[in-house]
Protein backbone atom coordinates (compact mmCIF):
# COMPACT_ATOMS: atom_id res chain seq x y z
CA UNK A 1 0.00 0.00 0.00
CA UNK A 2 1.29 3.52 -0.77
CA UNK A 3 2.54 5.65 1.58
CA UNK A 4 2.05 9.59 2.27
CA UNK A 5 3.79 11.79 4.56
CA UNK A 6 3.48 15.48 4.59
CA UNK A 7 6.62 17.71 3.54
CA UNK A 8 6.77 20.73 5.67
CA UNK A 9 8.61 22.39 2.83
CA UNK A 10 6.21 22.10 0.09
CA UNK A 11 3.61 21.76 2.50
CA UNK A 12 1.64 18.99 0.92
CA UNK A 13 1.27 15.21 1.65
CA UNK A 14 3.03 13.23 -0.47
CA UNK A 15 3.82 9.86 -1.60
CA UNK A 16 6.84 8.53 -0.07
CA UNK A 17 8.94 6.69 -2.26
CA UNK A 18 13.00 6.28 -0.50
CA UNK A 19 15.90 6.67 -2.18
CA UNK A 20 16.71 3.24 -1.82
CA UNK A 21 14.10 0.62 -2.51
CA UNK A 22 14.32 -1.32 0.92
CA UNK A 23 15.94 0.62 3.46
CA UNK A 24 14.93 4.10 4.73
CA UNK A 25 17.40 6.81 6.10
CA UNK A 26 15.72 9.06 9.06
CA UNK A 27 17.30 11.74 10.90
CA UNK A 28 15.91 13.08 13.99
CA UNK A 29 16.78 15.97 15.96
CA UNK A 30 17.64 14.75 19.53
CA UNK A 31 17.53 16.23 22.70
CA UNK A 32 20.03 19.26 24.17
CA UNK A 33 21.30 16.95 27.61
CA UNK A 34 21.74 19.99 29.92
CA UNK A 35 17.76 19.65 32.07
CA UNK A 36 14.96 17.12 31.80
CA UNK A 37 12.85 16.42 29.11
CA UNK A 38 9.48 17.11 29.53
CA UNK A 39 6.60 15.49 28.30
CA UNK A 40 6.19 18.25 25.76
CA UNK A 41 9.52 17.14 24.14
CA UNK A 42 8.43 13.53 24.93
CA UNK A 43 5.12 14.07 22.06
CA UNK A 44 8.03 14.78 19.90
CA UNK A 45 9.47 11.69 20.11
CA UNK A 46 6.32 9.65 20.49
CA UNK A 47 5.94 10.33 16.75
CA UNK A 48 8.98 9.91 15.68
CA UNK A 49 8.54 6.39 17.60
CA UNK A 50 5.19 5.97 15.43
CA UNK A 51 6.91 6.84 12.00
CA UNK A 52 9.68 4.28 13.01
CA UNK A 53 6.99 1.74 13.71
CA UNK A 54 4.85 2.55 10.71
CA UNK A 55 7.69 2.07 8.38
CA UNK A 56 8.92 -1.25 9.53
CA UNK A 57 4.94 -2.96 9.92
CA UNK A 58 5.53 -1.64 6.23
CA UNK A 59 8.08 -3.62 5.42
CA UNK A 60 10.70 -1.35 5.14
CA UNK A 61 14.58 -1.79 6.94
CA UNK A 62 15.46 1.51 8.55
CA UNK A 63 18.81 3.53 9.26
CA UNK A 64 18.14 5.79 11.20
CA UNK A 65 20.46 8.17 12.83
CA UNK A 66 19.37 10.99 16.34
CA UNK A 67 22.08 13.41 17.70
CA UNK A 68 22.35 13.98 21.55
CA UNK A 69 23.59 17.86 21.26
CA UNK A 70 26.02 18.13 24.12
CA UNK A 71 28.01 21.20 23.24
CA UNK A 72 27.33 24.44 21.33
CA UNK A 73 23.52 24.83 21.62
CA UNK A 74 23.22 28.38 22.82
CA UNK A 75 20.36 29.87 25.03
CA UNK A 76 18.77 32.08 22.45
CA UNK A 77 18.71 29.00 20.12
CA UNK A 78 20.78 31.37 17.79
CA UNK A 79 24.21 32.84 18.40
CA UNK A 80 23.69 35.04 21.98
CA UNK A 81 23.74 33.67 25.34
CA UNK A 82 25.93 30.80 27.29
CA UNK A 83 26.34 27.44 26.36
CA UNK A 84 22.80 25.73 27.86
CA UNK A 85 25.32 22.73 29.42
CA UNK A 86 27.90 25.14 30.87
CA UNK A 87 25.13 27.37 32.22
CA UNK A 88 23.69 23.98 33.58
CA UNK A 89 27.11 22.67 34.89
CA UNK A 90 27.96 25.80 36.82
CA UNK A 91 24.35 26.21 38.43
CA UNK A 92 24.82 22.27 39.69
CA UNK A 93 28.48 22.94 40.18
CA UNK A 94 29.26 19.37 37.90
CA UNK A 95 31.27 19.51 34.84
CA UNK A 96 29.85 19.70 31.41
CA UNK A 97 30.78 16.10 31.24
CA UNK A 98 28.53 14.98 34.00
CA UNK A 99 25.59 16.99 32.96
CA UNK A 100 25.58 15.45 29.55
CA UNK A 101 26.17 12.24 30.72
CA UNK A 102 22.92 12.59 33.36
CA UNK A 103 20.45 14.27 30.85
CA UNK A 104 21.13 11.52 28.62
CA UNK A 105 21.06 8.67 30.43
CA UNK A 106 17.33 10.25 32.05
CA UNK A 107 16.17 11.00 28.28
CA UNK A 108 16.85 7.14 27.14
CA UNK A 109 15.24 5.92 30.29
CA UNK A 110 12.51 7.88 29.28
CA UNK A 111 12.11 6.16 25.83
CA UNK A 112 12.43 2.55 27.86
CA UNK A 113 9.22 3.88 29.94
CA UNK A 114 7.25 4.89 26.84
CA UNK A 115 8.20 2.06 24.60
CA UNK A 116 9.81 4.26 22.01
CA UNK A 117 11.70 2.48 19.45
CA UNK A 118 15.51 3.37 19.75
CA UNK A 119 16.96 4.97 16.54
CA UNK A 120 19.86 2.50 15.00
CA UNK A 121 22.47 5.01 15.49
CA UNK A 122 22.98 7.75 18.47
CA UNK A 123 25.39 10.16 17.86
CA UNK A 124 27.06 12.93 20.69
CA UNK A 125 28.08 16.18 19.03
CA UNK A 126 31.74 15.99 20.42
CA UNK A 127 32.68 13.01 19.13
CA UNK A 128 32.58 14.61 15.96
CA UNK A 129 34.16 17.49 16.56
CA UNK A 130 36.95 16.73 14.11
CA UNK A 131 34.06 15.73 11.10
CA UNK A 132 32.64 19.17 11.97
CA UNK A 133 36.00 21.34 11.85
CA UNK A 134 36.01 19.74 7.99
CA UNK A 135 32.65 20.88 7.28
CA UNK A 136 33.19 24.21 7.94
CA UNK A 137 36.76 24.20 6.16
CA UNK A 138 34.89 22.94 3.09
CA UNK A 139 32.36 25.76 3.66
CA UNK A 140 34.77 28.42 3.70
CA UNK A 141 36.82 26.72 0.19
CA UNK A 142 33.17 26.20 -1.25
CA UNK A 143 32.99 29.86 -0.37
CA UNK A 144 29.94 29.77 1.96
CA UNK A 145 31.64 31.14 5.11
CA UNK A 146 33.87 33.34 6.45
CA UNK A 147 36.34 34.24 9.35
CA UNK A 148 35.28 37.21 12.01
CA UNK A 149 36.80 37.85 15.20
CA UNK A 150 34.64 35.77 17.24
CA UNK A 151 33.30 33.32 15.16
CA UNK A 152 33.14 31.63 11.94
CA UNK A 153 29.81 32.34 9.74
CA UNK A 154 27.87 31.21 7.23
CA UNK A 155 26.67 33.97 4.36
CA UNK A 156 22.97 33.59 3.58
CA UNK A 157 23.30 36.21 0.97
CA UNK A 158 25.35 33.10 -0.99
CA UNK A 159 21.89 31.17 -1.48
CA UNK A 160 18.98 32.04 -3.78
CA UNK A 161 16.42 30.31 -1.08
CA UNK A 162 17.46 30.90 2.30
CA UNK A 163 14.31 30.89 4.53
CA UNK A 164 12.57 28.67 2.18
CA UNK A 165 11.14 26.26 4.85
CA UNK A 166 9.59 28.54 7.18
CA UNK A 167 8.83 31.34 5.00
CA UNK A 168 11.70 33.93 6.20
CA UNK A 169 11.89 36.88 3.60
CA UNK A 170 15.62 38.30 3.90
CA UNK A 171 14.71 41.29 1.99
CA UNK A 172 11.59 42.33 4.64
CA UNK A 173 13.77 41.39 7.59
CA UNK A 174 16.79 43.47 6.45
CA UNK A 175 14.67 46.62 7.40
CA UNK A 176 13.44 45.93 10.78
CA UNK A 177 16.93 43.56 11.43
CA UNK A 178 17.51 42.90 15.25
CA UNK A 179 20.14 44.55 16.79
CA UNK A 180 23.27 43.08 16.48
CA UNK A 181 25.20 41.19 18.82
CA UNK A 182 28.17 40.95 16.35
CA UNK A 183 29.06 44.06 13.98
CA UNK A 184 31.09 42.09 11.48
CA UNK A 185 28.60 40.00 10.49
CA UNK A 186 27.62 40.52 6.73
CA UNK A 187 24.03 39.78 7.08
CA UNK A 188 21.67 39.27 9.64
CA UNK A 189 20.59 36.35 8.73
CA UNK A 190 23.94 34.91 9.07
CA UNK A 191 24.57 32.19 11.75
CA UNK A 192 27.98 31.06 13.23
CA UNK A 193 29.24 27.46 12.37
CA UNK A 194 32.20 27.71 14.64
CA UNK A 195 32.66 29.94 17.51
CA UNK A 196 35.84 30.70 19.28
CA UNK A 197 36.04 29.75 22.60
CA UNK A 198 35.77 33.08 25.38
CA UNK A 199 38.38 32.26 27.95
CA UNK A 200 35.96 31.32 30.23
CA UNK A 201 34.09 28.08 28.07
CA UNK A 202 34.84 24.99 29.55
CA UNK A 203 34.45 22.59 26.30
CA UNK A 204 36.85 24.30 23.39
CA UNK A 205 39.01 22.39 21.02
CA UNK A 206 42.47 23.25 18.61
CA UNK A 207 41.29 24.05 15.52
CA UNK A 208 42.83 26.08 12.19
CA UNK A 209 41.02 29.24 14.31
CA UNK A 210 41.95 28.88 17.51
CA UNK A 211 40.10 27.42 20.50
CA UNK A 212 36.93 26.94 19.58
CA UNK A 213 33.18 24.65 19.79
CA UNK A 214 30.66 24.37 17.16
CA UNK A 215 27.58 25.78 16.75
CA UNK A 216 24.65 23.78 17.29
CA UNK A 217 23.35 23.70 13.48
CA UNK A 218 26.77 22.15 12.34
CA UNK A 219 26.55 19.55 14.19
CA UNK A 220 23.29 17.75 12.74
CA UNK A 221 24.70 18.62 9.27
CA UNK A 222 27.49 16.98 9.54
CA UNK A 223 26.30 13.78 11.74
CA UNK A 224 23.53 13.07 9.28
CA UNK A 225 26.17 13.84 6.37
CA UNK A 226 28.74 10.78 7.93
CA UNK A 227 26.01 8.13 8.98
CA UNK A 228 23.23 8.44 6.16
CA UNK A 229 25.31 10.73 3.39
CA UNK A 230 24.56 13.58 1.43
CA UNK A 231 20.77 13.06 0.61
CA UNK A 232 18.32 10.79 3.07
CA UNK A 233 14.88 10.36 2.91
CA UNK A 234 13.48 11.82 6.36
CA UNK A 235 14.58 14.93 8.84
CA UNK A 236 12.05 14.72 11.92
CA UNK A 237 11.96 17.00 14.90
CA UNK A 238 9.79 19.46 16.84
CA UNK A 239 8.06 22.33 14.94
CA UNK A 240 9.97 24.87 16.73
CA UNK A 241 12.72 23.17 15.19
CA UNK A 242 12.09 25.01 11.44
CA UNK A 243 12.79 28.54 11.76
CA UNK A 244 16.01 28.39 12.92
CA UNK A 245 17.91 25.16 13.15
CA UNK A 246 16.45 23.31 10.33
CA UNK A 247 16.61 26.43 8.05
CA UNK A 248 20.27 26.62 9.00
CA UNK A 249 21.19 22.91 8.83
CA UNK A 250 19.60 23.33 4.97
CA UNK A 251 21.93 26.14 3.97
CA UNK A 252 24.67 24.07 5.42
CA UNK A 253 23.97 21.26 3.04
CA UNK A 254 23.55 23.16 -0.21
CA UNK A 255 26.58 24.86 0.71
CA UNK A 256 28.89 22.06 1.30
CA UNK A 257 27.50 20.15 -2.30
CA UNK A 258 27.12 23.67 -3.69
CA UNK A 259 23.79 22.56 -4.97
CA UNK A 260 21.20 25.50 -4.52
CA UNK A 261 18.21 23.52 -4.74
CA UNK A 262 19.23 19.31 -4.30
CA UNK A 263 17.33 16.35 -3.18
CA UNK A 264 18.51 17.63 0.24
CA UNK A 265 15.40 19.49 0.46
CA UNK A 266 12.90 16.58 0.13
CA UNK A 267 14.38 14.83 2.65
CA UNK A 268 12.62 17.66 4.97
CA UNK B 1 8.11 15.88 9.21
CA UNK B 2 7.85 18.31 11.98
CA UNK B 3 5.80 17.49 15.15
CA UNK B 4 3.34 19.79 16.89
CA UNK B 5 3.39 21.26 20.50
CA UNK B 6 1.87 20.47 23.44
CA UNK B 7 -0.18 22.21 25.41
CA UNK B 8 -0.77 21.97 29.14
CA UNK B 9 -4.39 23.14 30.41
CA UNK B 10 -4.97 24.61 27.01
CA UNK B 11 -1.90 27.21 27.41
CA UNK B 12 2.12 27.03 26.91
CA UNK B 13 3.97 25.05 29.29
CA UNK B 14 6.39 27.07 31.43
CA UNK B 15 8.68 27.13 34.07
CA UNK B 16 7.20 30.04 35.49
CA UNK B 17 4.02 28.62 35.42
CA UNK B 18 5.22 24.75 36.86
CA UNK B 19 3.86 22.56 34.42
CA UNK B 20 6.75 21.41 32.46
CA UNK B 21 5.68 17.75 33.41
CA UNK B 22 7.90 14.91 32.89
CA UNK B 23 7.38 11.45 32.67
CA UNK B 24 8.28 10.66 36.05
CA UNK B 25 5.29 13.18 37.27
CA UNK B 26 3.20 11.14 35.37
CA UNK B 27 4.52 7.89 37.45
CA UNK B 28 4.27 9.86 40.08
CA UNK B 29 1.04 10.52 40.10
CA UNK B 30 -0.24 6.70 39.41
CA UNK B 31 -0.36 6.40 35.71
CA UNK B 32 1.49 4.94 33.43
CA UNK B 33 3.73 6.67 31.27
CA UNK B 34 2.19 4.51 27.93
CA UNK B 35 -1.31 6.24 28.78
CA UNK B 36 0.78 9.59 28.22
CA UNK B 37 1.61 7.51 24.68
CA UNK B 38 -2.37 6.40 24.68
CA UNK B 39 -3.35 10.36 24.92
CA UNK B 40 -0.68 11.29 21.99
CA UNK B 41 -2.69 8.64 19.82
CA UNK B 42 -6.28 11.50 20.05
CA UNK B 43 -4.59 13.98 18.02
CA UNK B 44 -3.00 14.01 14.13
CA UNK B 45 0.79 14.48 15.46
CA UNK B 46 1.06 18.15 12.93
CA UNK B 47 -1.58 19.40 15.30
CA UNK B 48 -1.44 20.67 18.88
CA UNK B 49 -2.44 18.35 21.78
CA UNK B 50 -4.15 19.55 24.97
CA UNK B 51 -2.60 17.63 27.88
CA UNK B 52 -4.90 18.10 31.07
CA UNK B 53 -4.46 15.76 34.02
CA UNK B 54 -8.34 14.80 33.62
CA UNK B 55 -7.46 13.50 30.00
CA UNK B 56 -4.55 11.24 31.12
CA UNK B 57 -7.13 9.76 33.39
CA UNK B 58 -9.20 8.91 30.55
CA UNK B 59 -6.32 7.63 28.41
CA UNK B 60 -5.21 5.62 31.20
CA UNK B 61 -8.83 4.05 31.19
CA UNK B 62 -8.21 3.79 27.48
CA UNK B 63 -5.42 1.63 27.79
CA UNK B 64 -6.65 -0.09 30.55
CA UNK B 65 -10.10 -1.49 28.38
CA UNK B 66 -7.82 -2.21 25.40
CA UNK B 67 -5.86 -4.77 26.94
CA UNK B 68 -8.94 -5.88 28.33
CA UNK B 69 -10.29 -5.76 25.15
CA UNK B 70 -7.51 -8.09 24.02
CA UNK B 71 -7.93 -10.66 26.75
CA UNK B 72 -11.27 -10.77 26.13
CA UNK B 73 -11.09 -12.29 22.44
CA UNK B 74 -8.32 -14.13 23.50
CA UNK B 75 -10.54 -16.68 25.67
CA UNK B 76 -13.27 -15.85 23.22
CA UNK B 77 -13.93 -18.99 20.73
CA UNK B 78 -16.16 -17.08 18.02
CA UNK B 79 -15.65 -17.76 14.60
CA UNK B 80 -14.72 -14.54 12.24
CA UNK B 81 -14.80 -14.62 8.37
CA UNK B 82 -11.39 -13.92 6.65
CA UNK B 83 -13.15 -10.81 5.06
CA UNK B 84 -13.48 -8.80 8.14
CA UNK B 85 -10.18 -9.43 9.64
CA UNK B 86 -8.68 -8.16 6.26
CA UNK B 87 -11.17 -5.11 6.24
CA UNK B 88 -10.10 -4.20 9.64
CA UNK B 89 -6.31 -4.47 8.55
CA UNK B 90 -6.82 -2.37 5.56
CA UNK B 91 -8.57 0.39 7.28
CA UNK B 92 -5.72 0.37 9.69
CA UNK B 93 -3.03 -0.13 7.06
CA UNK B 94 -4.55 3.00 4.87
CA UNK B 95 -5.37 4.94 8.36
CA UNK B 96 -0.90 4.74 9.53
CA UNK B 97 0.12 4.86 5.85
CA UNK B 98 -1.75 8.57 5.62
CA UNK B 99 0.61 10.79 7.51
CA UNK B 100 0.29 9.05 10.45
CA UNK B 101 -3.38 9.29 10.76
CA UNK B 102 -3.78 7.77 14.54
CA UNK B 103 -6.87 9.09 15.63
CA UNK B 104 -8.19 7.15 12.28
CA UNK B 105 -6.23 3.83 13.01
CA UNK B 106 -7.20 3.91 16.89
CA UNK B 107 -11.15 4.23 15.95
CA UNK B 108 -10.52 0.94 13.97
CA UNK B 109 -8.49 -0.69 17.12
CA UNK B 110 -11.88 0.34 19.40
CA UNK B 111 -13.92 -1.78 16.56
CA UNK B 112 -12.53 -4.39 16.90
CA UNK B 113 -11.99 -4.30 20.49
CA UNK B 114 -16.47 -3.80 20.75
CA UNK B 115 -17.04 -6.44 18.23
CA UNK B 116 -18.96 -8.49 19.93
CA UNK B 117 -17.93 -12.04 18.32
CA UNK B 118 -14.80 -12.87 20.86
CA UNK B 119 -12.34 -14.54 18.71
CA UNK B 120 -8.73 -15.17 19.14
CA UNK B 121 -8.05 -14.10 15.44
CA UNK B 122 -9.13 -10.83 16.32
CA UNK B 123 -6.69 -11.08 19.46
CA UNK B 124 -4.11 -12.00 17.08
CA UNK B 125 -5.16 -8.84 15.08
CA UNK B 126 -4.69 -6.27 18.12
CA UNK B 127 -1.33 -7.51 19.03
CA UNK B 128 -0.31 -7.27 15.06
CA UNK B 129 -1.75 -3.64 15.46
CA UNK B 130 0.57 -3.58 18.70
CA UNK B 131 3.38 -3.54 16.75
CA UNK B 132 2.57 0.05 15.20
CA UNK B 133 0.94 1.13 18.73
CA UNK B 134 4.01 0.34 21.52
CA UNK B 135 1.71 0.13 24.30
CA UNK B 136 1.95 -2.88 25.22
CA UNK B 137 -1.29 -4.59 25.04
CA UNK B 138 -0.54 -7.87 26.52
CA UNK B 139 0.19 -6.52 30.00
CA UNK B 140 -1.78 -7.63 32.30
CA UNK B 141 -3.51 -4.12 34.46
CA UNK B 142 -2.63 -2.97 37.82
CA UNK B 143 -5.39 -4.12 40.19
CA UNK B 144 -5.95 -0.99 42.19
CA UNK B 145 -4.60 -1.47 45.85
CA UNK B 146 -4.82 0.69 48.73
CA UNK B 147 -1.66 1.15 50.57
CA UNK B 148 -2.00 3.16 53.29
CA UNK B 149 0.85 5.87 54.18
CA UNK B 150 2.28 4.11 56.67
CA UNK B 151 3.29 0.91 54.01
CA UNK B 152 4.48 3.67 51.64
CA UNK B 153 6.58 5.63 53.72
CA UNK B 154 8.55 1.83 54.80
CA UNK B 155 8.49 0.96 51.22
CA UNK B 156 9.76 4.78 50.34
CA UNK B 157 12.69 3.71 53.16
CA UNK B 158 13.56 0.61 51.82
CA UNK B 159 13.96 2.27 48.00
CA UNK B 160 16.27 4.45 49.52
CA UNK B 161 18.30 1.89 51.52
CA UNK B 162 18.81 -0.53 48.29
CA UNK B 163 19.94 2.83 46.76
CA UNK B 164 22.52 3.43 49.53
CA UNK B 165 23.21 -0.79 48.85
CA UNK B 166 22.51 -0.38 53.03
CA UNK B 167 21.08 -4.21 52.43
CA UNK B 168 21.21 -5.16 56.32
CA UNK B 169 18.52 -2.36 56.55
CA UNK B 170 16.84 -3.08 53.40
CA UNK B 171 16.27 -6.54 54.74
CA UNK B 172 15.04 -5.67 58.44
CA UNK B 173 12.28 -3.30 56.53
CA UNK B 174 11.13 -6.14 54.77
CA UNK B 175 10.91 -8.12 57.40
CA UNK B 176 8.55 -5.40 58.75
CA UNK B 177 6.65 -4.84 55.59
CA UNK B 178 5.90 -8.75 56.12
CA UNK B 179 4.53 -8.87 59.12
CA UNK B 180 1.83 -6.02 58.43
CA UNK B 181 0.77 -8.22 55.67
CA UNK B 182 2.72 -7.01 52.71
CA UNK B 183 5.62 -8.97 50.93
CA UNK B 184 8.07 -7.30 48.81
CA UNK B 185 9.58 -8.80 45.46
CA UNK B 186 12.30 -7.99 43.99
CA UNK B 187 12.30 -7.80 40.20
CA UNK B 188 14.15 -6.12 37.47
CA UNK B 189 11.03 -3.36 37.03
CA UNK B 190 11.80 -2.40 40.33
CA UNK B 191 10.17 -3.89 43.95
CA UNK B 192 6.61 -5.24 43.55
CA UNK B 193 4.14 -5.15 46.40
CA UNK B 194 1.84 -8.31 47.14
CA UNK B 195 -0.78 -8.14 50.14
CA UNK B 196 -0.44 -11.48 51.57
CA UNK B 197 -3.43 -13.47 51.48
CA UNK B 198 -5.01 -14.25 54.56
CA UNK B 199 -8.33 -15.68 53.60
ZN1 LIG C 1 19.33 19.17 14.64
Amino acid sequence: MKIYFYNTLTKTKEEFVPLNKNEVTIYTCGPTVYKDASIGNMKSYIFMDNLRRVLKYNGYKLKHAMNITDVGHLVSDGDEGEDKIQKSAEEQNKSPLEIAQFYTDKFLKDFDRLNIDRPEIICKATDHIKEMEEFVQKLIDNGYAYETSTAIYFDVSKLDEYGILSGIDLRNQKAGARVEIDKEKRNPYDFALWIKAPKNHIMKWESPWGLCYPGWHIECSTMSNKYLGKVFDIHTGGIDLVPTHHENEIAQSKGRTRRNSSKILDAL
Amino acid sequence: MHCEFLLIDGGKMSKSLGNTYLVQDIIDKGYEPLAFKMMCFTAHYRNKLNFTWDALESSQNSLNRLREGYKRHLEGNSEIEENIIEEYKNKFLEAINDDLNMPVAMSVVWDIVKNPNKSKKLAELLLDFDKVLGVDIQKENKKEIDIPQEIKDLIEKRKIARENRDWALSDKIRDELKEKGYIVKDTKEGMKIDIENKL
